[in-house]
């Protein structure tokens, strides 16, 4: 690495976007990239290891979290003796959570998302929403979670509706954003060539904004999860934030750091597919194709 | 009477606005009204604003604990609006107190750190999967380990806070340096300029102003952890006092809660954007600064963040 | 293609300026009169280059013709229609690049189609004929972002060309291409002139590219249409036709007009729009 030009164009862009490079090239930099961030990951998990070993039991090593995971994932005898599971194990707490996040995120994102779009040529809705967004963006989210738990009681619903909400808040913010970014050339374009409000609508507007809409979608997604989990801390009957919950109050260490360890693994994973499916949809962007890693 | 006017500005050109909220305020009233009547006293499930800013407000009084200035409703004094303004401002400032702290060495370590491991491409490239994975991780959903290894004091709540800032800024700043145009670094390399004088010169000040966002949403971030923080095992602040509101189900007193927050979090926002907007003074404007409303709305899910 | 154009058969389709003015707020408060008393006739199928320094109104005539930018005063007609706002019939090929990038170069030929409603067989057939037309039946299944500037040009002419629009808005439309591929641009142009023989206004800075081009030269300066000159140089207006007496003493009229020689300082206030 000592090599100058190797250096220089490393500070700037791993990547390299200075025209067109060979594949081999291309290919070459990619593996390389890869083996490094395997190499990072390694060394963080075992940094996390020995720091675990050194401090004792109050640290959960990803050694403790595997073997936690390995007694409780599926079936678990400690929750069972507490009551807390008919057999499950973490899968049902896990799946509860899941499910919750991802009914509210898809909810949330169809209703915010719509409503952001149709706020460009609809002045009404504007006008309607506008004020409540910079309102309740304003706040931290969960300091709306005591309403819903007073409102819904200790249903799911309490959650969903939680993340529903914001996350149809943060997509109209991204949504409208995005249509206003959206460059006013194309509408334009598309208005001289017969475009009528309805065709550039649909062939303008809903796919021009994607790529912006899409970096929105994966900010909720990602808060989702810990909303989740503290409106479950706050008031639930089941799910990873309520088992969290359950393990701080009898000090178990390990229980409580692999539950939050699934849920982040959880949370990367559902956002891998995310990127995945999105890099499809926005597959005509220069941008959109190097979505990250 | 300038502000009064510019609200009035606000009305005419925005009717529609006006309206709506006109519209949700009353609905709200309304539906107080036909609400059933609550099983605990001061418990509505949807209070009514006369009872918001009567009752619900002195009744925060109670949290006015210091014998002083306004009499102790707990030992049998009388509920005053003085009282209520004096508890809610001590639990603001005690939860701005956290937060500042906690923020400042945040974005110290943050940008520190980031700064530091972007100085060899290698480097950052390792730092890079790790961390943005630990980005993913639900911090608020860790609150109770945390506090079982802190504690559910200052310094736990600060430590806290400055771990999920610096997770959100080192991810951010190694960003920034990665963005960095090349044509900088080559033309200062042309100039015959070190490395490392490169790097302090060129590659430091192009990537601080793209920090922008990343700061808004680490204050956005800080509210959410010291509130979360202070709901669950903390005994004063805003937090602590949505706690005990919630417990006693006074929905009245609830929003005014609600409402402070919000209010504290914006300043935040505006003092953190101007301190920046200082600190990058040499740069031309952008529309950056417009992003703040979104930035805001970001914030709020706490989590972690997109770039 | 002509069942979109309903009056097709109605006649000439002049397109006509009666006084048009222009007149926009500065962000500074100044005023900016972009158009000046604009009038003029251009009969049908005539090729016209507007030409002027930038900031001086080109555009914003072509804005006002294409029903984007509402003129202050007076009124622009198209045969008996007074325009009113954008429509097919005068589709406009913008300086920047607006070739759609979400949509593959099929598409994109296709949009103007799709908006009118015609059926799949209909588009196919006609985006094929264009895509042929333009040199690109190759690149149907291409985005944008994998073809050269040049190319994606080639798509906005495939695109406004199958919208069947009688009068075509170019502005600096090959402004940012190099010099080879806008003569190979020009060619092709000129070409799918003569085979449609559609009315176009073609703004330009560049008078090369004016007198290659136009039957007629239209020179803007500070909003108002200072001179209207008729270019009646043989075509193919190749070099040699170019470096004729004639031409030469048309380029240095123009320059002239233009006021290239009074050395005068233009402030750059653009009030081509918002």
């Amino acid at each position: 690495m000592t090599n100058r030009t190797d250096s220089q164009t490393l500070i700037g862009h791993p990547e390299g976007n200075s025209g067109p490079s060979p594949g081999a090239v291309r290919r070459r930099k990619w593996i390389i990239r890869l083996l490094l961030s395997v190499v990072g990951v390694a060394i963080a998990l075992l940094a996390w290891q020995r720091l675990a070993d050194h401090v004792g039991f109050a640290f959960a090593s990803p050694l403790d979290i595997w073997q936690d995971l390995r007694e409780n994932m599926w079936k678990s005898k400690y929750l069972e003796q507490k009551g807390l599971s008919d057999g499950g194990g973490y899968r049902v707490h896990l799946l509860a959570t899941v499910w919750r996040v991802l009914i509210g995120v898809v909810f949330g994102a169809a209703a915010g998302g719509s409503l952001g779009l149709l706020s460009l040529p609809i002045k009404v809705i504007r006008e309607v929403i506008n004020p409540l967004a910079a309102f309740f963006g304003a706040a931290p989210i969960f300091v709306a979670a005591p309403f819903f738990l007073i409102w819904f009681g200790i249903t799911p619903w309490a959650q969903v509706l939680m993340v529903g909400f914001y996350t149809a808040l943060l997509m109209y913010i991204f949504a409208r954003r995005a249509g206003e970014n959206l460059d006013a050339g194309y509408v334009e374009s598309a208005m001289t060539l017969g475009g009528t409000p309805a065709s550039i609508f649909r062939h303008i507007y809903l796919p021009g904004t994607v790529p912006e809409i899409a970096g929105g979608f994966r900010i909720a997604l990602a808060g989702a999860w810990g909303l989740a989990a503290i409106s479950e801390l706050l008031g639930a009957q089941e799910g990873a934030g309520f088992l969290i919950k359950f393990y701080a109050t009898a000090f178990v260490v390990d229980g409580m750091m692999s539950l939050v360890t699934l849920l982040g693994l959880v949370a990367i994973f559902v956002d891998r597919i995310v990127v995945f499916g999105l890099s499809y949809l926005i597959r005509w962007s220069e941008s959109g194709r190097s979505l990250d890693l | 009477m300038k502000a009064l006017r510019r609200i009035w500005k606000f009305g005419k050109d925005h009717p529609t606005a006006v309206i709506t909220w006109a519209i949700l305020l009353t609905g709200w009233e309304i539906a107080a009204h036909l609400a059933p009547e609550p099983t605990f006293a001061r418990a509505p499930i949807v209070p009514a604003w006369e009872y918001v800013f009567t009752d619900a407000f002195k009744a925060l009084s109670g949290n006015w604990t210091i014998p002083r200035w306004a009499p102790n409703p707990v030992s049998g004094g009388e509920e005053t609006y003085l009282g209520a303004v004096l508890a809610l401002g001590y639990n603001t400032l005690n939860s701005m107190y956290r937060l500042s702290l906690g923020l400042f060495v945040g974005i110290i370590a943050g940008v520190g750190s980031g700064l530091l491991l972007s100085y060899y491409p290698w480097i950052r490239q390792m730092a890079w999967a790790p961390l943005n994975l630990l980005r993913m991780f639900p911090l608020l959903a860790a609150i109770p380990i945390f506090q079982f290894w802190l504690g559910a004091n200052l310094r736990g709540t600060t430590t806290f806070i400055a771990f999920g800032v610096w997770v959100l800024l080192v991810v951010a700043t190694i960003n920034a340096v990665r963005n960095v145009p090349d044509r900088f670094i080559e033309s200062a390399r042309t100039l015959g300029a070190s490395r490392l004088r490169t790097y302090r010169s060129i590659v430091v000040p192009a990537a601080i102003p793209e920090l922008r966002t990343g700061l808004l949403l680490s204050a956005g971030l800080s509210w959410s952890l010291v509130v979360g923080a202070e709901y669950i095992g903390i005994s004063n602040g805003l937090g602590n006092l949505l706690s005990v509101a919630e417990f006693t189900t006074n929905t009245g007193r609830m929003i005014i809660i609600a409402v402070v927050i919000g209010v504290s979090a914006l300043v935040t926002f505006f003092v953190l954007n101007s301190i920046f907007n200082r600190f990058v003074s040499w740069m031309p404007r952008t529309a950056e600064t417009k992003g703040l409303g979104s930035a805001a709305g970001a914030a709020a899910l706490g989590g972690p963040m997109g770039e | 293609m002509t069942e979109l154009n309903g009056n097709e058969g109605s006649g000439v389709r002049d397109v006509t300026f009666e006084g048009v003015w222009c007149v926009f707020e500065h962000r500074s408060g100044q005023l900016v009169h972009a158009l000046q008393d604009v009038s003029f006739t251009v009969p049908a199928g005539q090729f016209v280059a507007v030409v002027g320094r930038s900031g001086h109104g080109k555009t914003t005539m072509l804005r006002v013709l294409a029903g984007l930018q509402p003129p202050t005063a007076g009124q622009v007609t198209l045969g008996e229609s007074v325009v009113t706002g954008p429509s097919v019939e005068r589709s406009m090929v913008f300086q920047q690049d607006t070739v759609f990038p979400w949509m593959d170069v099929r598409d994109n030929v296709e949009f103007s189609l799709k908006s009118q409603g015609s059926t799949k067989d209909i588009r196919r057939e006609t985006s094929d004929q264009r895509l042929e037309d333009v040199g690109l039946t190759d690149f149907a299944d291409s985005w944008p972002r994998e073809l050269s500037g040049g190319m994606r040009k080639r798509v906005a002419l495939a695109a406004v060309m199958a919208s069947g629009s009688k009068v075509w808005l170019m502005d600096e439309p090959f402004g940012s291409l190099d010099y080879f591929t806008r003569r190979s641009l020009h060619d092709l142009l000129i070409n799918l002139w003569n085979e449609s023989n559609m009315t176009i206004f073609f703004v330009t800075h560049d008078i090369e590219e004016a007198l290659i081009l136009a039957d007629r030269v239209m020179l803007v300066r500070d909003g108002k249409l200072v001179e209207d000159i008729e270019v009646s140089l043989p075509r193919p207006r190749d070099e040699d036709v170019r470096a004729t007496p004639e031409a030469v003493a048309l380029s240095k009229t123009i320059l002239d007009h233009l006021g290239i020689r009074e050395d005068e300082i233009v402030p750059e206030l653009r009030g081509d729009s918002n």
